[in-house]
């Protein structure tokens, strides 16, 4: 406990053990150590003027020098039949001074030094007489035993006022460990943000600045910190004013270029003439350095870092490395992914030239149409992907069927409409392919139930499977196929609106019809163009 | 086995709370102090088996409480654990004219506190025992 909330503590205990000696008929004055007047009687009139006479004030201070010398003081005769009953008042042990009550008895008013006493005070003995009557009432025997009573209550106040000091520290505490609790929870909730790094650093900040006290707490991530951040980085920040945002960015950067990955560091931030406290903290993956989160200019009672300070920012940080660290593989594992789709995709379209970058446009379509249809961008992902391998069942379809000029026969046929099918048994035990199967299996389906493999009509048919029905069939109808030349736009959206609510989904076409197709567009030229290049390469 | 005594030092009652009751707890006698002038007086009267301090306090620091006892042949063999809040603006320099065998930083684990006592103290924890047992 600190020495002003004792302070406090004492000052609350004398108040109220002087009021209850007041009800008891007992007068009380306050004495510093040496017996100087602190305090004078709470009662007014001829008690308090008899007391603060200077006649009085001697026989305190007599009385103080002897309990000076004394390891308790002791109730004193002040003179006969007046008992002076101290209590000690100490602080951090030592004696700071005593609350004296003073048991008068009847005798006492007879005495010459109560008339020494009015005298010096200047009082009509005889009026003061009476008025002191009704405080009279103590002998020797009950003035022993209001001391001891004193001394009980004045031990009990100094004790409770103390442990209600404590008790208030101990909730600051306690309110303070639960913000430090609920702040790590808070973070620990939140790493599944693996996509948005910079997000999770905005709550990083917000929480520190919320807990901590600190003027403002900025982060800043070093280049390449994690893929999917590849753009400009950004300071993060909390609690900078308006006005200070570029000085907070500006320093958190300098600091950045200056951070060691291996420890915290306790430095000052100078400004406008002042120098207050700041921490940085390294946040770091495998001991590199990935970035660092800056606690600046610390405020409130205590203008030094702490380790509390410290530990939380470190937490914080460690958070972020291991956040980054999630993120990367992440980024690792869903780079893996596509990859291994793509190179699928790829080995289809290496069986038919016609169709060379045909699944990359079927699945930017499909994703176009899942746009604009307002599904959610996890959907909408999805799509795509379901568009990327909706022909990978092609790869078990013979090469020269694929390839043929000119008309199929039945049996051709058949075998083309085996490649839902296949594609479908090629990715079932791909457990993170498990939603896009429907697209794969059904996307020959039509709206009228006379597509294939299942027959399955109007909303029978899974809605990806519709998407890539039409981003399909347009792609189709848009490339040089091996039996007849591209259809002109005009008349392949014409197609596709005529053929709502018989081939396709009615209300999906009138949708796609209305796509903007200009990246398609720059899709198709960019094969045209490797297409050249291929056959380039050949003739040479 | 005797009774171990320790001193736990601390400015801040509800420090010197969860330190004692930790303490007590796993069979110390515990004694208490609120600045290093009353711990030294403790120390020097009592001469407790070990002092876990705090490092700022009003009066005397933990550090200059630790010289002093170090200085003075009844309590220089007295191990220490200081419990800091500025660990980190700790000199080795400063340590060394001590006998504080550990710093820890706060927050602080209670348990590890009284880990640390007891294998200063070159006793067997309770947690050990039991892992041995099991």
């Amino acid at each position: 406990m600190n020495s002003g909330l004792t302070k406090v503590a004492t000052d609350a205990a004398r108040s109220i053990v002087r009021e209850r000696c007041r009800e008891l008929g007992l007068a009380t004055v306050a004495l510093d150590a040496v017996g100087g007047l602190v305090s004078a009687p709470l009662e007014d009139g001829a008690l308090r003027r008899w007391t603060l006479s200077p006649y009085a004030l001697r026989l305190l201070s007599d009385a103080s020098e002897a309990w000076g010398s004394e390891d308790r003081a002791a109730m004193r005769a002040l003179a006969p039949g007046l008992w002076a009953l101290p209590v000690e008042e100490t602080q951090r042990r030592r004696r700071t001074g005593y609350l004296v009550g003073l048991a008068m008895s009847r005798l006492w008013l007879e005495t010459e030094e109560f008339l020494a006493g009015c005298q010096s005070a200047q009082l009509d003995a005889q009026a003061t007489r009476s008025a002191l009557l009704p405080f009279a009432v103590f002998d020797e025997r009950s003035a022993n035993g209001a001391w001891m009573a004193m001394r009980w209550m004045q031990e009990d106040r100094t004790a409770i006022g103390g442990s209600t000091a404590e008790v208030e520290g101990f909730s600051h505490q306690l309110a303070d460990s639960f913000e430090e609790i609920s702040l790590l929870y808070k973070l620990g909730a939140s790493m599944n943000e693996v996509n948005q790094p910079e997000r999770f650093l905005k709550l990083v900040c917000d929480e520190l600045h919320a807990t901590l006290g600190y003027g403002w707490i900025g982060a800043l991530l070093v280049r390449g910190a994690t893929r999917s951040m590849s753009g400009a980085r950004r300071v993060i920040t909390a609690g900078a004013l308006v006005g200070e945002q570029a000085r907070v960015e500006r320093f958190v950067r300098d600091l950045l270029g200056r951070t060691l990955p291996d420890a915290p560091a306790v430095i000052a931030v100078e400004h406008g003439g002042v120098s207050r406290a700041a921490l940085s903290h390294p946040i770091t993956r495998d001991g590199r350095l990935m970035g660092v989160i800056v606690a600046g200019e610390k405020n409130g009672a205590d203008p030094q870092v702490t380790s509390m300070d410290i530990k939380l920012v470190g937490a914080a940080s460690a958070f972020t490395g291991i956040l980054l660290d999630n993120a990367a593989l992440y980024d690792d594992q869903q780079a893996m992914f596509l990859g291994t789709l793509k190179a699928l995709t790829a080995a289809i379209d290496a069986k038919d030239r016609y169709t060379r970058g045909h699944s990359e446009r079927v699945a930017h379509l499909t994703r176009m149409l899942a746009e604009a249809v307002g599904l959610t961008p996890k959907e909408v992902e999805r799509t795509h992907i379901a568009g990327l391998v909706h022909d990978v069942g092609k790869i078990g379809v013979p090469e020269d069927v694929l390839r043929k000029a000119g008309k199929l026969t039945d049996e051709e046929f058949s075998l083309i409409k085996l490649h839902p099918d296949i594609g479908y048994n090629i990715l079932k035990d791909i457990p993170q392919l498990a939603d896009v199967l429907p697209g794969v299996l059904h996307h020959h389906e039509r709206w009228d139930g006379r597509g294939y493999p299942r027959r399955l009509e109007g909303e029978q048919i899974p809605f990806v499977a519709r998407l890539i029905a039409l981003a399909d069939s347009f792609d189709a109808m848009s490339s040089t196929r091996t039996y007849r030349p591209a259809m002109p736009r005009s008349s392949v959206l014409a197609e596709i609106a005529k053929c709502g609510g018989s081939q396709f989904d009615p209300e999906l076409a009138q949708v796609f019809v209305t796509l903007d197709l200009s990246v398609y567009d720059q899709m198709v030229a960019r094969h045209v163009e490797a297409e050249r290049g291929a056959m380039g390469g050949q003739a040479a | 086995m005797t009774q171990r005594r320790a001193l736990v030092v601390d400015d801040e009652a509800h420090i010197t709370h969860v330190v004692t009751l930790k303490l007590r707890n796993a069979g110390f006698e515990v004694l208490t102090a609120g600045d290093g002038e009353e711990a030294f007086e403790i120390a020097c009267a009592h001469l407790p088996d070990i002092i876990v301090t705090d490092l700022q306090m009003p009066y005397m620091s933990g550090l200059e409480l630790c010289e002093k006892l170090k200085l003075n042949p009844a309590t220089s063999h007295i191990p220490a654990i200081l419990v800091t809040a500025r660990g980190h603006a700790l000199a080795a320099a400063d340590l060394a004219k001590t006998n504080i065998r550990e710093v820890m930083s706060k927050p602080f684990s209670p348990r590890e506190v009284l880990a640390k006592a007891h294998r200063l103290l070159g006793i067997e924890s309770e947690e050990a025992r039991e892992g041995e047992a099991a």
